[in-house]
């Protein structure tokens, strides 16, 4: 294949404005999969993709399709996660193409993740093919969203693409402007290879399926290869494409892309971004864009029951076998025994997670309250990473504590700004800009500590903008503010595992929140149980969960006998599911208790 | 092969499902129609007896027990002709206790009277409460005055010796029922000197019209405090009247106690027949238990088809009659017979029953002597925690 008949492209798209669909009528349209055989979000795999209707994993499909010029052309959809927990995936994705399709609800308009990913395309200089979907839906308003293109993005949207995803209109349409507008790729085919990692899935045979995309140079079966980043030497025992189904090819050219297997053990070897090169001939620079994987949202991970410890060791490394991007360590608290610290990029990577561990391997968790990770510096000068609030070394050896600060791009209609800014400027936010996309949309970005919108900052927004406003966000830097721990106390002990870092001035108010939602979730037991929250010595907060006098069956007959033994069964069941503190039973959503939202309260 | 009880004689029980009106706390199996069929009932009655006593051993039996539903709406003939069937097959035995459940607005189809002439000689009549208002909340078909009657009609039978015994139900922390109210309640009953009383703490069932009312806000829920010092001061102001608590919510005068409830309780073995009705039978391993079709429908249809009606069968191995053994006989003031137990489930589960008791009652409120494994007076209002601590 001539690389001039090659195309690579992804799809930019906010969560719902149609990607997979149209994704799914590329593919039924270029006869990659048959109609039969389609089912619906074909790309996205994993069932919780499909649930959320979101896609996690990157992957490239090879099409085939004769363009109205009779030539035969060779497309690589690339197909990228579309949330801002991946954003670093994203912009790999990106890099493997020359271009994007830039996916645009009809009548939803140009969103926050968007813009996000849009300029990720535009820094890697892809050529992107405005696709207005969903113009099938009676709210549609088409010429409205390409002005809004046009004016918010600054980009020419005159040849949009009209499309609909659920109809199949404008798909051939789509696929022409791809041929005409996406440049075909540019390197050496010469040159030594070099290939750039945008992902990687462990298969349970083969080892990693490291996925690539050639910039120069080709690959083939029996090659030595090298990564440039980690130090790495493989050989390359089978190359593969999808078009979805796999397929062995015997090389991969410089513009192409496909799947090598090296029998690599760990998807943690294979890092997004590394370039590969010839073990032998080996290219002289890496790729640029390559950045080691950051976590930013932390939590405790432990079993309900001590014993099924080693089981939970066990399914968190094999799901970790196909997630780089998580990390994770043995901790123990002395309220929940023995589990692990994990890293997650973001909380729907955290949520993922933790429900596959439940889904897949069938274990009862309970997680801890997610953190962020501080940077302490003590007065001896260290410096100490702290993602568990337990971990803090005590107040007097702290000279101060930096806090992770993110900056945070916010797009909505212009009549949600008064409670956007009110929302942020209670998390601590400092506006840096305010941008009017059109006459009535505006973009508005913001320096937040990360730590205040982990929690439910997008919820927030959501209400706060009936469901209008958009989110995208970046680290930023560390920066040092005045953070203090707040403790809970059940029954006058420390439960390590409740314990956050929070803003000084907002401890009393947090501590009063959340010793409140404790005191609703701990059932009632043989003795008062003293909930309080304490910063230091000092204690800001203090319920009591009531004894529970009356706890007997008014009546048991003959009849009941059965029923009454299984409602017996059920509670040492429940009793089961709950922790016990000290000498308090504590259902596993008081660990969430921070969570929640402080509206919930009466 | 022929089954005998573990006990020397049978008991049995038979459910009669409907009722004039449902009230809003009763989860049990109960019917409303206009037209209850008695005969076709009867007759189905006979012959699930027929079924289920075919291989079982015919032996006297000393206690029947009609409950419901409201049994006193069958009338005295198809009552009489269960008992005589009952009487032909193993007898019921002299001195037996044959128990009918009355509902004082349901009276008046038969007189009390009329189950008297047919060998009822206990009756057990759900009164509930004496306020016109709370009866009407709890849905209660009667008013305080038509209980008043009834109770009277008790008395009178007992005066003249045609019963041997009589009970009266009350619900006690209904919302808008105070400790004063109570005590009125109790004394209103106690003026007819009846030598048996049950109380039961009024509870939300799941399903029934009160947990609807109370999810809906329209109602409030029972207060678990209230109810607590209720279930502490109730068995004070009975006993001061020769009314000894013998079991969580039953009071009786000596020789008084509900020998067929004692059954249930002991983990006796009972023949059940009707609507609901469960039983506890020995097995050809073990015991079983078996309950029977809810829906009046499906029990007919079972029956007409020469089928037995049951919804479910089950084999109660050693652990599961340990576990019941806690589940009932904790409840007892008597506590749980540790002798019998080791007859029953083994001398080994028997006895590490009662070295846990023994643990617990360092610091629980349990009481273990060389017999008995039982749970002080004062810690009923507790009895479920203490019975999830035994039964682990």
């Amino acid at each position: 294949m001539k690389a001039n008949h090659i195309r690579n492209f992804s799809i930019i798209a906010h969560i719902d404005h149609g990607k997979s669909t149209l994704a799914d009528r590329i593919l039924e349209l270029t006869g990659a999969v048959e109609k039969r055989d389609m089912q619906e979000q074909y790309l996205d795999s994993m069932d919780i993709e499909r649930e959320r209707g979101i896609t996690i994993k990157s992957q490239a499909v090879r099409l085939h399709y004769v363009a109205k010029d009779g030539i035969d052309y060779m497309l690589h959809l690339i197909d990228t996660p579309g949330h801002v927990d991946f954003h670093y995936e994203v912009s790999r994705s990106l890099a493997a193409c020359e271009g994007a399709l830039l996916v645009v609800d009809a009548s939803q308009g140009v969103e926050a993740q968007t813009l996000a990913n849009v300029y990720l395309a535009l820094d890697q200089g892809l050529e992107l093919v405005p696709v207005i979907n969903k113009i099938d839906l009676p709210a549609a308003r088409p010429d409205e969203v390409v002005r809004e293109i046009e004016e918010g993005i600054g980009i020419d949207a005159s040849g949009a693409v009209f499309a609909s995803g659920k109809t199949g209109l404008g798909i051939v349409e789509l696929l022409e402007a791809v041929i005409a507008h996406v440049p075909p790729p540019e390197g050496d085919p010469e040159a030594p290879l070099r290939a750039m990692v945008f992902d990687s899935q462990y298969d349970n045979y083969r080892g990693v399926l490291v996925q690539v995309r050639i910039i120069d140079g080709s690959v083939k079966k029996g090659d030595r290869v090298y990564f440039m980043e980690s130090g790495s030497e493989y050989e390359v025992l089978e190359v593969r494409i999808r078009t979805p189904k796999d397929v062995i090819v015997d090389q991969l050219s410089f513009g192409e892309s496909g799947v090598l297997v090296c029998g690599i053990k760990t998807v943690r070897d294979v890092q997004v971004g590394e370039t590969i090169t010839g073990a032998k001939r080996r290219a002289e620079h890496a790729l640029k864009g390559f950045k080691k994987i950051q976590q930013m949202v932390f939590s405790g991970i432990f079993p309900v029951e001590s014993h099924d410890y080693e089981k939970l060791r066990d399914a968190i490394e094999k799901l970790a076998l196909n997630d780089s991007a998580f990390s994770w360590e043995p901790e123990t608290s002395s309220a929940l025994g023995f589990g692990f610290r994990c890293g997650f990029l973001g909380m729907l990577h955290m949520e993922v997670f933790q429900e596959r561990l439940e889904r897949e391997f069938d274990v009862d968790l309970i997680t801890t309250a997610p953190s962020v990770v501080y940077h302490v510096y003590k007065n001896d000068k260290t410096m100490l990473e702290i993602s568990n609030p337990g971990d803090l070394p005590p107040t007097g050896d702290i000279d101060r504590i930096e806090e992770p600060i993110v900056r945070a791009t916010i797009h909505t209609p212009t009549d949600h700004i008064g409670p956007i800014v009110k929302l942020c400027t209670d998390r601590r936010g400092h506006q840096k800009d305010m941008r009017y996309i059109s006459q009535t949309r505006v973009m508005l970005e913001y320096e937040i500590p990360l730590a205040e919108i982990v929690f439910d900052f997008f919820d927030k927004l959501k209400t706060a903008t009936r469901g209008y406003a958009s989110l995208d966000y970046e680290f930023k830097m560390f920066r040092a503010d005045d953070l203090v721990r707040l403790d809970v106390l059940l029954h006058s002990d420390i439960v390590d595992a409740l314990s956050v870092i929070v803003h000084r001035e907002k401890s009393y108010e947090k501590g009063k929140a959340l010793v409140h939602r404790l005191r609703k979730v701990i059932p009632r037991q043989q003795f008062d149980v003293a909930i309080q929250a304490a910063v230091g010595a000092r204690i800001i907060s203090r319920e009591t969960v009531k004894a529970m006098r009356k706890d007997v069956t008014a009546k048991c007959y003959g009849g009941d006998i059965s029923r009454k033994r299984k409602l017996l069964e059920r509670q040492k069941e429940g009793k089961k599911r709950m922790k016990m503190v000290g000498t308090v039973d504590v259902p596993q959503e008081a660990f969430l208790a921070v969570l929640s939202s402080d509206d919930d309260d009466d | 092969m022929s089954r005998a009880p573990k006990q020397e004689n049978w008991s049995v029980y038979i459910h009669f499902p409907w009722c004039l009106k449902r009230c809003a706390y009763c989860d049990f199996a109960t019917a409303v129609a206009a037209e209850i069929p008695r005969q076709q009932y009867l007759d189905g009655i006979l012959r699930e007896l027929q079924m289920r006593t075919v291989d079982l051993e015919p032996r006297p039996i000393s206690t029947v027990f009609f409950g419901g539903g409201t049994p006193s709406l069958w009338g005295a003939q198809p009552i009489g002709a269960v008992l005589d069937w009952l009487d032909r097959w193993g007898g019921l035995q002299q001195g037996g206790e044959f128990t009918i459940e009355a509902n004082p607005g349901a009276l008046e189809h038969a007189p009390l009277a009329d189950y008297v002439a047919v060998g009822i000689n206990r009756i057990s009549v759900g009164i509930q409460a004496l306020d016109d208002r709370r009866l009407q909340r709890l849905d209660r078909l009667h008013d305080a005055a038509t209980a008043r009657a009834s109770l009277a009609e008790l008395q009178r039978l007992l005066g003249q010796g045609q019963l041997q015994s009589a009970s009266a139900d009350l619900l006690f922390g209904a919302p808008g029922q105070g400790m004063a109210e109570l005590k009125s309640d109790l004394d209103g009953v106690l003026a007819y000197d009846l030598p048996h009383l049950s109380l039961y703490s009024l509870t939300v069932e799941e399903g029934t019209p009160l947990a609807k009312r109370v999810v809906k806000g329209l109602q409030s829920p029972p207060d678990d405090d209230l109810q607590a010092d209720m279930l502490e001061q109730v068995p004070l102001w009975l006993a001061e009247r020769g009314l000894h608590r013998y079991e969580v919510s039953n009071f009786a005068r000596d020789q008084h106690q509900s020998r067929h409830n004692l059954c249930y309780w002991h983990g006796g073995h009972w023949l059940a027949a009707g609507v609901g009705a469960h039983g506890h039978l020995p097995g050809l391993r073990g015991d079983l238990r078996y309950g029977n079709h809810r829906d009046h429908r499906r029990w007919f249809a079972a029956i007409e088809t020469g089928q037995l009606p049951e919804v479910f069968r089950e084999d109660i191995d050693g652990p599961t009659l340990l576990t019941e053994r806690i589940l009932t006989e904790l409840r007892l003031s008597e506590g749980i017979d540790l002798e019998r137990l080791a007859r029953d489930v083994g001398p080994v589960a028997a006895g590490k029953l009662r070295q846990r008791g023994l643990r617990l009652a360092a610091h629980a409120p349990l009481t273990v002597t060389a017999r008995h494994l039982r749970l002080m007076p004062h810690a009923f209002a507790q009895l479920d925690h203490w019975v999830r601590q035994l039964a682990q």
